[in-house]
């Protein structure tokens, strides 16, 4: 998987294939072939172009520490996963009705301030009541005009918050 | 069992030459598969990453489990073919491990001609599925294509072996209990809508998968209706609307992680049992086989030198070994797995085609997966031997392999010529899978021959009116042959036309077999039924 | 007589102090800091006494701790070490009051040596040569005083040291609000904003001599050390013999101080630094303690000082006279901090995760930290001392460029690789530098590009992630898919 590495103020983009032993690294745009295997004291043998080092490293979260070539180095990592995240719910400023009924209140008119939870419009189907409330803090930019005991089909805008 | 007794020599010249020439074969074939491994356009690979999406090889690597292999099928598809424009034929397929289990993984390469399918892009994407039906593999599509490649539709769409045959094959799938499982990273228009569609699970990327039956332009054609990718077929639509996708993912690394889970909750079930045994290397050395492949294809070499670096402690119960010489048969175990393996050792006698019937029969009854490894020239010809009766002989060599349905394994160890390649398993006998070594060759007859015979052909038809051919005119005439079959024999010609799962170095036979046989214990070891065999 | 040791200090040097006694057959305390409790100098004292906060001025600067740790383990005697309290006179009386031996000089004189002004004044008149400036406090016309002088000169804190209280003036414009300012450092850092003026040398080397005196009288020199290679106005490199100096030199420099010594009664090792240019040398001050840079005198004389400072403070006579001490071979010191040298020397807090330390002929580690411990930035950041001899100075830089290139600590930055880049360059090798030496050669000092080896083991000693590891089918037990790790056929 392709990452960043910085060492110091530098950085590289870098990445790296193996299968079994051997390897191939590519950094910034240069490619090596490589062989390695791990020494029973935690080091690594390493064979870059018949060159062979030995190397020690350590690593934490997003830090490896790396002793190779006779200096010690820091280098700090930033894979470039995409990252994934938790779900986040797309914004709500328009509301629709859910089912196909009746009309049965509404509760403030366009340009009300109405607070998270506030019950705007109230729907009746199949004898039982559907309450549409307001998904945050705000005001209203429009409500549906349907008079009140009208038909409402799924889907149809309710009402609709003003923007942030 | 015995073990083999190896008289190899490294240090005989010939050795040495056999060395470079197969280092030098092994070196050219990793050239080729690294260049093709690279993808698309430069331009192409800059553009897909610009949009925060991952490269295929990528995604395949986050998608499989740390540390563990990705056999991967035909990488040099569409090698030398639609002016090498198409590496790997745009798609990428292999099995790999998901959360412990195998799984087949078929992703396209959105940077090479924007993934669509080409006739071999459709042929290899068929290949993986069979592969998976044959060994009861959960399918995982990264799908990112195109679509048909119009301007050669007429090899794409119409045929039985084309396109639609992708869903065919899913629905067939699916009623099987293999599990099918998409994942929409890209565009998937048209015919292609039925690949998560006809998925038991899907998987969307945000502002980035599409899935419509009919794109914007088309639906602007036809309707007048003015309405955007997103709009049409993305993610919130489907996920929240549609219902066709189950899964929202906010990018390809979450995409992935979603299918991670998929896998890890479909109920694997125990693999088929089989004898295995604690895995032990061969005794000799497997680089020796460099040395052993002579690089005259002409030589012969014993076979069994081979086999003894394939099998664990090069232990080998021989079947026969007297009778039959020309091809060798025996028991053996391959990273603990227990094979029985057909080798050939020279042309096709009947009694080797009798040794080989029998030694079928066997594996079959005990449930023993089977290893060809072809080298066969052909069948003996002849008037004692037709008189003989090797026709019959060999057809019943043909009708075991055929009905075989023990997992069978075939590697074209040198050449693959004439019915000599369907006794031993070929193509069309299908085993689970096939591979080629680097010096393979494969054709209806050797080039020498059908030179020999074509020109043969010809001087006695030009004898019927009286004339006759000059040396040079002979070789006019065997020249142009001789190339044909050169390049049609060669295995990257077979490759690029995926009549092989792929050329592979010899040093990696082992592992590979291995890889296969374990693959094949994911479905159940049949037993066998054999038709009527011509005494 | 001595038979057990209390000491009063931690890291390198407490380790350094407890190896000697242990070799002498004396028992040893360690006292340590809640943050210290796996020191290895606790680790290595047979007992341990825990006095306080990581704060130092809560444990290690505390006098009724340590007095009362050494009390408690019926310690006779206590060795300050360097820094802390080894030049506190008070502390030293304390001790010493408390029927303990302070090993070390007697209060009286660490509270002299201790006063810039004083102590340069008591050095004059022993006809040590001294900088030029006022000599005692500053009064009357301190314009006229500067400019007999002469620009620039510096002026310093008396009771101060470690570069705190210093300021350096170029013009008579200057000298005032550089006086305001030194004084209320000084004020703050010592508790005494004394000044004295003097003339400030532009490109000094540092130059100091081991001394070491009985409490019989006997005084003797063991040499000098060249201690020019600074940041922060703090030693990081030093060696001996300084290659500066002619053997004539060498011989006025060693009596001078033998002078200095006696001028004060002096007992037990101590340092007398000077500042050497253009062929002179000129007392800077006296440190009444062991330092730091010891072992190179060590390495070169073949005397183990710190012993000498238990059998001295035992009542002990000096056994060798001053021709029996002799300067063979060349010995050169590198000190490992805890600091980033391309950020301005900024201390760089961590933990050791990985030590390997070099080995062989001719070198010898004091090292104060182990592997799994963290150094925080309750303390000074020397993790170690690399000391090297060799029979002359060209194969003892090469031995030291060598034993860096294999001294391995990783978890936190350090100025390794500087001090490698140093020992490689021209500039040390030539040997003419001054205490300017690392501004003038080094000050843009970077890290060099990596070689592919040290990306390639980042990334390969990568631990596979845990939610990603492969879980082992029972009926396909030895299964390569599980069994032989990454294995691709495109590398």
């Amino acid at each position: 998987m392709a990452e960043t590495v910085t060492i110091g103020s530098k950085s590289y983009s870098v990445n790296i294939r193996r299968s079994g032993s051997s390897f191939r690294l590519q950094i910034d745009d240069r490619d090596y072939e490589g062989e390695f295997s791990r020494l029973n004291n935690g080091s690594l043998e390493i064979i870059i172009d018949g060159r062979r080092s030995i190397t020690y490293s350590e690593k934490k979260s997003d830090e490896s520490y790396v002793f190779a070539d006779g200096i010690n180095y820091v280098l700090r990592r930033q894979s470039h996963k995409v990252g994934s995240v938790v779900q986040d719910e797309p914004k709500e400023d328009l509301v629709m009705s859910p089912i196909t009924g009746k009309l049965l209140d509404r509760k403030v008119a366009s340009g009300s301030s109405v607070s998270e939870g506030d019950v705007i419009i109230v729907l009746e189907a199949m004898k039982m009541e559907h309450r549409l409330r307001s998904p945050r803090d705000g005001i209203i930019s429009r409500i549906t005009s349907i008079e009140i005991g009208g038909q409402v089909k799924e889907g149809e805008i309710m009402f609709e918050l003003e923007d942030e | 069992m015995s073990i083999i007794q190896s008289r190899h020599n490294s240090n005989g010249k010939e050795a040495s030459t056999n060395r470079e020439h197969n280092d030098s074969l092994s070196r050219e074939l990793r050239k080729r598969i690294l260049e093709s491994s690279k993808g698309g356009r430069p331009d192409m690979v800059k553009r897909h990453k610009k949009r925060g999406k991952l490269l295929v090889r990528d995604r395949i690597e986050e998608l499989v489990d740390s540390d563990t292999p990705f056999l991967e099928f035909s990488p040099l598809a569409a090698y030398g073919l639609y002016k090498d424009e198409v590496p790997s034929a745009g798609i990428i397929t292999g099995i790999g491990v998901v959360n412990g289990r195998e799984v087949m993984i078929i992703a396209n390469d959105a940077t090479v001609k924007g993934g669509t399918y080409y006739p071999l892009t459709v042929k290899k994407h068929l290949r993986a599925q069979e592969v998976a039906q044959d060994n009861l593999l959960p399918c995982i599509y990264l799908v990112d294509s195109g679509g048909a490649f119009l301007p050669m539709q007429d090899e794409v769409f119409p045929d039985k072996e084309h396109f639609g045959r992708i869903f065919y094959n899913q629905a067939q799938m699916s009623a099987r209990g293999i599990p099918q499982i998409a994942v929409v990273m890209g565009s998937c228009t048209a015919g292609g809508a039925y690949v998560p569609a006809m998925s038991d699970e899907t998987i969307i990327v945000k502002e980035q998968g599409t899935i419509f039956l009919g794109g914007p332009p088309l639906v602007k054609a036809a309707t007048g209706e003015d309405v955007n990718s997103e709009e049409l077929g993305g993610a919130e639509v489907h996920t929240r609307k549609s219902g066709v996708a189950d899964h929202y993912a906010l990018n390809d690394s979450h995409a992935i992680e979603i299918t991670r889970d998929i896998v890890s909750n479909l109920n694997r079930l125990p693999k088929s049992k089989l004898d295995i045994s604690e895995p032990e290397e061969p005794l000799y050395d497997s680089k020796d086989l460099y040395e052993i492949i002579p690089s005259n294809p002409k030589q012969s070499y014993d076979v069994r030198e081979v086999i003894a670096r394939l099998v664990d402690a090069s232990q080998f119960h021989e079947f026969k070994s007297n009778y039959g010489k020309t091809i060798v048969c025996g028991f053996a175990r391959i990273m603990g797995y227990p094979v029985g393996i057909l080798a050939n050792n020279g042309v096709l006698f009947s009694e080797s085609s009798l040794k080989a019937t029998h030694f079928i029969e066997i594996c079959c009854q005990r449930k023993i997966p089977i290893v060809f490894l072809q080298n066969i020239m052909g069948f003996m010809v002849g008037k004692d031997y037709e008189a003989g009766g090797i026709a019959k002989d060999g057809a019943k060599m043909v009708m075991a392999v055929a009905n075989a349905k023990v997992p069978k394994f075939t590697v074209v160890i040198g050449g693959s010529f004439g019915a000599g390649n369907y006794g031993m398993c070929g193509r069309a006998y299908q085993p689970r899978q096939l591979w080629m070594w680097p010096n393979a060759r494969i054709s209806v007859m050797g080039g020498e021959q059908a030179a020999d015979v074509l020109s043969t052909v010809k001087q006695e038809q030009l004898l019927k009116v009286g004339k006759k051919m000059k040396k040079s005119e002979i070789e006019d005439l065997r020249k142009p042959i001789l190339e044909k079959y050169e390049i049609e024999g060669s295995p990257y010609y077979s490759t690029a036309r995926l009549w092989d799962d792929g050329i592979i170095d010899p040093l990696d036979t082992r592992m590979i077999l291995a890889l296969g046989i374990s693959t094949s214990l994911n479905g159940p070891l049949e037993s066998s039924k054999f038709g009527i065999f011509r005494m | 007589m001595i038979k057990k040791i209390l000491v009063a200090n931690r890291g390198e040097i407490a380790c350094r102090i407890i190896k000697a006694c242990k070799e002498m057959q004396i028992s040893t305390v360690a006292v340590y800091s809640d943050v210290d409790s796996e020191s290895p100098h606790v680790l290595m004292a047979d007992e341990a006494i825990l006095i306080g906060p990581a704060n130092p001025s809560e444990s290690y600067l505390d006098f009724d701790k340590i007095v009362g740790a050494a009390k408690q383990t019926n310690s006779d005697a206590i060795h300050p070490g360097y820094g802390f309290l080894s030049e506190n006179g008070d502390f030293a009386k304390y001790v010493n009051d408390s029927d303990l031996v302070f090993i070390g000089p007697n209060p009286d004189t660490i509270k002299v040596m201790g006063d810039k002004a004083v102590s340069k004044k008591m050095m004059a008149e022993a006809g040590v040569p001294t900088i030029p400036g006022n000599d005692g406090e500053l009064s009357g016309n301190i314009d006229a005083v500067a400019r007999d002088i002469g620009y620039p000169l510096m002026v310093k804190a008396a009771a101060g040291g470690g570069g705190k209280g210093m300021r350096m003036v170029e013009s008579p414009e200057e000298l005032e609000s550089a006086i305001e300012a030194a004084s209320s450092e000084a004020r703050n850092s010592f508790g005494n904003d004394t000044l004295i003026l003097e003339k400030y040398l532009d490109q000094p080397r540092h130059l100091e001599v081991q001394i070491l005196g009985d409490q019989q009288g006997n005084v003797i020199h063991l040499y000098e050390r060249e201690c020019s290679i600074q940041r922060r106005h703090q030693k990081i490199i030093e060696e001996s013999p300084s290659p500066a100096i002619n053997n004539k030199l060498r011989k006025m420099m060693g009596e001078a101080a033998v002078k200095a010594a006696k001028a004060v009664n002096y007992s037990n090792a101590g340092t007398v630094e000077f500042l050497f240019q253009d062929g002179k040398f000129y007392f800077l001050e006296m440190n009444t303690r062991i330092q730091v840079e010891h072992g190179v005198t060590e390495m070169v004389c073949g005397i183990d000082l710190v012993k000498w400072q238990i059998r001295i403070a035992r009542g002990e006579s000096l056994d060798m006279v001053q021709k029996d001490i002799k300067q063979r071979g060349h010995s050169i010191e590198c000190r490992i901090y805890a600091e980033d040298p391309s950020r301005n020397f900024l201390p760089t807090p961590g933990i050791v995760r990985k030590m390997v330390l070099p080995e062989g002929s001719g070198i010898r580690n004091d090292v104060g930290v182990e592997e799994g411990q963290e150094i925080t930035s309750d303390y000074d950041p020397l993790l170690a001392k690399l000391v090297v001899w060799d029979s002359n100075r060209s194969d003892a830089i090469r031995r030291m460029d060598s034993a860096l290139g294999q001294f391995v600590i990783l978890g936190l930055i350090t100025n390794q690789p500087f001090l490698r880049d140093i020992m490689k360059s021209e500039s040390y090798r030539k040997a003419s530098f001054s205490t300017r030496f690392v501004d003038e050669h080094f000050s843009d000092w970077e890290l060099g590009p990596p070689s592919p080896e040290v990306i390639a083991t980042a990334l390969l000693a990568s631990k596979s992630a845990p939610e990603k590891v492969s879980p082992v089918s029972s009926r396909d037990p030895y299964s390569p898919w599980s069994n032989k790790g990454t294995w691709r056929q495109n590398i």
